[in-house]
């Protein structure tokens, strides 16, 4: 320890007592301050004290609506409604119990559900507590007629939301909730407060801070015993109201969707590729929100939350699925582009030379096409169309290889989030051999790179991204964020205030030959290869590409049903084209082609301009007849 | 020098006695400010304010007897080991009162930023007197800031403004009393003072003062900052080089000034950016709360109500209106101080800040005393860091400081900060009891 002696004695000394006068100066201030506040100027903060003070009420601003893209008809409104509440210390504390039961003969809720609301030991607290919601007028006039009986208790307007046009828009704009301690404590100084009211999921949550407004204030002057002093005026801080959202959404084309999917489980998404606007989102099974704000609200909430089939889960940004042959568009991509063009190139994309036989092996596993004769010989255009797998299987496990797969899979924005303005996205999986090691400590096997090559396996995708993928082929390389926000608009003014630019998401480097060629591929399906019979429609020339997968454990026949698809395909404009992607998971009684027939019915209401029922009596698809 | 004077009865009494009576104090009001205006008991914090003043004072008579050497060996143990904890809470810590500064299980928790104060003052402390023949150079204050740099980001990002300045002045303060050059500190301290300052003052002109000022413009416009800061950048270079070429000190004054000059002014621009609007208004509140009453000014006023209509001797124990009407928020923890001024009066101001003095008294006297150069920064910095603590809680309080919400060493109600300070008390009593052994 020879090196940390002391030395330089003097300095520490000097140091010391510079040390030693600047804390005690300060101590000398802070004594001299407290003695001018408390004997100087005592008896000023002494009458200040005892006299009066301010009391602040709030007064809550209203939210924001929603309105979809045409911004005519609101989807979620504001109904008039009351909060009732109560500042327990001005209740006398043995006036309890029979307050407790007045509340139960008005409101008819037990006497214990009041005593949990006012627990013994805030009975002295200026706390405000809020005793009820959702009460309507009439409510409040029995109470104010009686008012004398009531002390402590008083009422404020507290708007219950109303989501006029539920069903599967619950999804999208979510609900919203009183809020709950956990979530005060990480919004604290955020501007929420006890009886904040906040949205729960979806938009209400996402565009939280924007709807909500900034809530008002109520001053008024009280005694220090809390009583109002009479003659006081009562100063108002106006509140600032939430704004209105104008949604991407048409509310035509979200029912036409919903009708179109019906009660299977599975989602449809259509957006514009053009923008990244989402013009309808549906998942099913969906709730209706209206519920919570019912008097069954808890038991329901506990109903759709134990439900095996989630109906809160939004499927079309959150359930990961394998993408099946949809996968086989992304493949192609990397054929084309990995694979040099070269004569004696077996898998030459524009010449026959590969032969499907309808099997093949690698090592000792045996790899079948799902058409058990073969398809013969195949380009990649035809092998697309006919969804030949041995095509794939040998471009993946002879010429391209996972990394190579799983590259171009990646530019396509698969693995990675889309950034869909709601809450709580999947990104799915991406695999490669260093991830399967990692992950399951296992090696990656030529099986797996089959596998992979056609879109199963370690491989998922939600359908969100799967859209993206058809965007990105559609606009020849470029992703705009998908999005649910059109415009925001002021209330009062009726004014548009800002208006969402699209932003572009991704943008790849391959060859817009080779994008262009896809779309032909995908036309190919729809016109001669595996959609050709189920895609009816003759007002849309429709380009897509099928995929059935394999749905993991569930036993039987049942597959997952893909179809992604875009229209129209020759489109002058590309303002005009649409993407819309249909997913229809696995379950007993689920015909295996719903995807591409919802897709079909879809495309021909939109550009017919047909509700649900007009093309199922004037359009007659044979599967509807 | 062999003496063993180590026996019981070779303690600092005076010093252990005056933190051991504000404990005491503290859980007294602890227990009032759970008492409400009808004299019923609503809050059982004093209860667990007594178990932990009973595991504090079993703790700092542990401490007493552990050589207080052992964490000059352990010191980078220690430092690293809270260093750890303080991340572990980022990561999967609590957020209470808008700040993940929570580790812990249920209702058990502790805020390991508190017990990372000791470790990197011992930290810092080792490494300053390990360097004591390169004091004087800047690369040795430059290495010491890092130690205490990485605890103070992490704390920051927690987010606890409060805790983060505690940081910077015990480093501060063991600098100080390790013998770095005035100057360098004087630099130090400039810089920080003057950015938070001008990071403050467009808000300070806007909402306080109501009027403009052509300093705002100065100091909120882009391009204005850029040219200035060019200026000084040029200022700075030119004192540089005439200083190099001339030996004048005069050159060497030029690009002192210009440089904290410069580094304030563009700091306090980036840090106008990255403070929110509430983090700011808690800033400048103090200096004028009646203009945000019911908000950030709200506290201030009702602490302020309470300690002024305590007059002289107070409105006895128990008898505090302000309080017991429970106008002020965090009564137990950030405004402990209003209830004794409330309550006790100007007298219990005077015993309070007298029971600080001593400990004060017996720490610097320690100093003198002793021949260790470690023990003489490591009790600077703790002492500093107990009178940060005490100058920014009561003058919170007194509307004299912003608004940091940091607790009251000995007083708050809180068991971290009370054991902290109980190992702080600890390890300077037992660098008295081993006075004579260095």
């Amino acid at each position: 320890m020879g090196d940390s002696f002391y030395s330089g004695e003097y300095l520490t000394k000097s140091r010391v007592v510079f040390l030693s006068a600047l804390f005690s100066f300060f101590l000398v201030i802070y004594l001299g301050n407290l003695l001018n506040l408390q004997v100087v100027q005592g008896s000023l903060y002494k009458t200040r004290a005892t006299e009066v003070t301010q009391r602040a009420t709030s007064i809550p601003a209203m939210r924001g609506e929603f309105y979809d893209r045409n911004g005519d008809l609101p989807m979620v409104l504001n109904v008039d409604s009351f909060a009732l509440k109560i500042i327990p210390a001005e209740v006398p504390s043995e006036y309890f119990p029979q307050l407790f039961s007045l509340l139960e003969n008005y409101y008819k809720l037990p006497i214990s559900e009041w005593e949990k609301k006012i627990p013994t030991n805030v009975y002295k607290s200026y706390q405000e507590i809020e005793l009820r919601d959702g009460l309507k007028y009439e409510d409040i006039v029995v109470l104010s007629e009686r008012i004398q009986d009531f002390p402590g208790v008083f009422w404020t307007s507290k708007p219950k939301r109303n989501y006029v046009e539920s069903g599967s828009l619950s999804h999208i704009i979510g609900y919203v909730g009183n809020i709950t301690q956990d979530e005060l404590q990480i919004l604290y100084n955020q501007g929420y407060n006890l009886s904040s009211v906040l949205g729960k999921t979806g938009l209400e949550k996402k565009y939280d801070q924007m709807l909500r407004g900034v809530d008002g204030t109520r001053l008024k002057i009280v005694d220090v015993r809390g009583r109002q002093v009479q003659e006081s005026e009562t100063l108002e801080i106006p509140p600032e109201n939430g704004k209105d959202l104008i949604l991407t959404i048409d509310r035509k084309i979200q029912k036409l969707a919903e009708e179109a999917l019906g009660a299977r489980l599975g989602s449809v998404i259509v957006l514009k590729p053009a923008t990244g606007e989402i013009l309808a989102m549906v998942s099913y099974p969906f709730f209706d929100a209206n519920l919570f704000y019912t008097d069954r609200a808890s038991q329901e909430f506990n109903r759709l939350f134990t439900d095996p089939q989630l109906p809160f889960w939004n499927r079309a940004i959150k359930s990961e699925y394998p993408p099946a042959s949809t996968f086989k568009a992304i493949m192609g991509a990397a054929i084309l582009e990995k694979i040099p063009n070269a004569e004696n190139n077996t898998l030459d994309p524009e010449n026959q030379f590969f032969t499907c036989t309808g099997s093949m092996s690698i090592g000792d596993r045996h790899f079948k096409c799902w058409k058990a004769s073969g398809h013969g010989p195949q380009n990649l255009s035809q092998a697309i169309a006919n969804s030949c797998n041995i095509y794939f299987y040998n471009a993946g496990y002879k010429y391209l290889g996972p990394e190579r797969i799983a590259e171009t899979a990646r530019i396509f924005g698969l693995g990675q989030i889309t950034g869909v303005d709601l809450p709580g996205e999947s990104s799915g999986l991406v695999p490669t051999p260093k991830w399967k090691q990692r992950n399951l400590n296992y090696p990656w096997l030529g099986g797996d790179t089959v596998n992979m090559s056609i879109g199963q396996g370690f491989t998922t995708v939600t359908p969100l991204q799967m859209a993206n993928v058809v965007s990105m082929i559609v606009n020849e390389g470029v992703i705009y964020k998908p999005h649910f926000i059109k415009a925001v608009r002021d209330r009062a003014s009726g004014k548009i205030i800002d208006t969402i630019i699209p932003e572009i998401l991704t943008e790849s480097s391959i060859d817009k030959s080779i994008f262009k060629h896809l779309k032909e591929d995908m036309r190919g399906v729809v016109t001669w290869g595996t959609a050709s019979l189920v895609i009816t429609t003759k007002v849309v020339q429709v380009a897509g590409k099928t995929g059935t997968g394999e749905a993991g454990s569930i036993k039987g026949s049942n597959n997952h049903g893909w179809f992604v698809s875009f229209g129209p395909y020759n489109a002058e404009n590309a303002e005009d084209q649409i993407v819309v992607v249909t997913q229809i998971e696995a379950a007993n009684e689920v015909d295996d082609w719903w995807a591409p027939k919802a897709a079909d019915i879809i495309f021909q209401g939109i550009f017919a301009n047909q509700t649900f029922e007009e093309v199922k009596t004037l359009h007659r698809p044979w599967y509807l007849r | 020098m062999e003496h063993s004077k180590t026996s019981f009865f070779n303690m600092d009494f005076i010093l252990l006695g005056s933190t051991i009576l504000l404990m005491c104090i503290g859980v007294l009001f602890v227990f009032s400010s759970g008492v409400s205006s009808t004299g019923e008991v609503v809050s059982t914090e004093y209860l667990k304010q007594i178990l932990w003043v009973l595991i504090s004072v079993g703790l700092m008579a542990s401490i007493s007897f552990i050589n207080y050497r052992t964490y000059y060996d352990l010191n980078v143990v220690i430092y690293i080991g809270f260093l750890v904890l303080l991340v572990c809470t980022l990561l999967f810590g609590r957020v209470v009162n808008g700040s993940k500064s929570w580790l812990g299980i249920g209702d058990l928790g502790i805020q390991p930023s508190e017990f990372t104060k000791i470790a990197t003052t011992i930290f810092l402390s080792k490494y300053f007197s390990d360097q004591k023949q390169n004091i004087k150079k800047i690369s040795t204050l430059m290495k010491g800031s890092l130690i205490v740099g990485f605890p103070m980001i992490l704390v920051l990002a927690q987010p606890d403004l409060g805790t983060a300045f505690v940081f910077a002045f015990i480093f501060l303060a063991t600098a100080f009393m390790a013998g770095v050059q005035v100057k360098h500190l004087v630099f130090l301290i400039s810089v920080g003072l003057l950015t938070l300052v001008l990071a403050v003052i467009p808000f300070y002109y806007e909402k306080i003062v109501t009027a403009s000022s052509p300093l705002v413009t100065i100091l909120t416009d882009s391009t204005i900052v850029m040219v200035i800061c060019g200026i000084l950048a040029i200022m700075v270079s030119l004192g540089i080089w005439g200083f190099l070429k001339y030996k004048q000190t005069l050159f060497y004054w030029i690009s002192y000034v210009s440089l904290i000059l410069l580094i304030a002014i563009a700091g306090s621009y980036v840090l106008r950016n990255e403070l929110a609007e509430y983090q700011i208004k808690r800033f400048v509140i103090f200096l004028n709360p009646y203009i945000d009453k019911q908000g950030a000014g709200w506290n201030i006023i009702q602490s302020l109500n309470a300690v002024g209509s305590g007059g002289m001797v107070g409105k006895g124990y128990l008898q505090g209106t302000q309080s017991h009407l429970r106008y002020l928020p965090m009564q137990s923890t950030d405004f402990i101080f209003s209830i004794i001024a409330e309550e006790w009066g100007f007298l219990g101001g005077v015993a309070i800040f007298s029971l600080y003095g001593l400990i004060l008294w017996r720490a610097m006297n320690l100093i003198l005393k002793i021949k260790d150069q470690f023990a003489s920064n490591l009790i600077s910095g703790l002492i500093g860091m107990l009178f940060f603590h005490m100058f920014f809680n009561v003058g919170m309080t007194m509307g004299m400081v912003p608004i940091t919400g940091i607790p009251l060493y000995f007083l708050s109600y809180g068991g971290s900060h009370l054991v902290t300070g109980a190992l702080s008390i600890g390890i300077i009593s037992n660098i008295y009891h081993r006075r004579f052994i260095f």
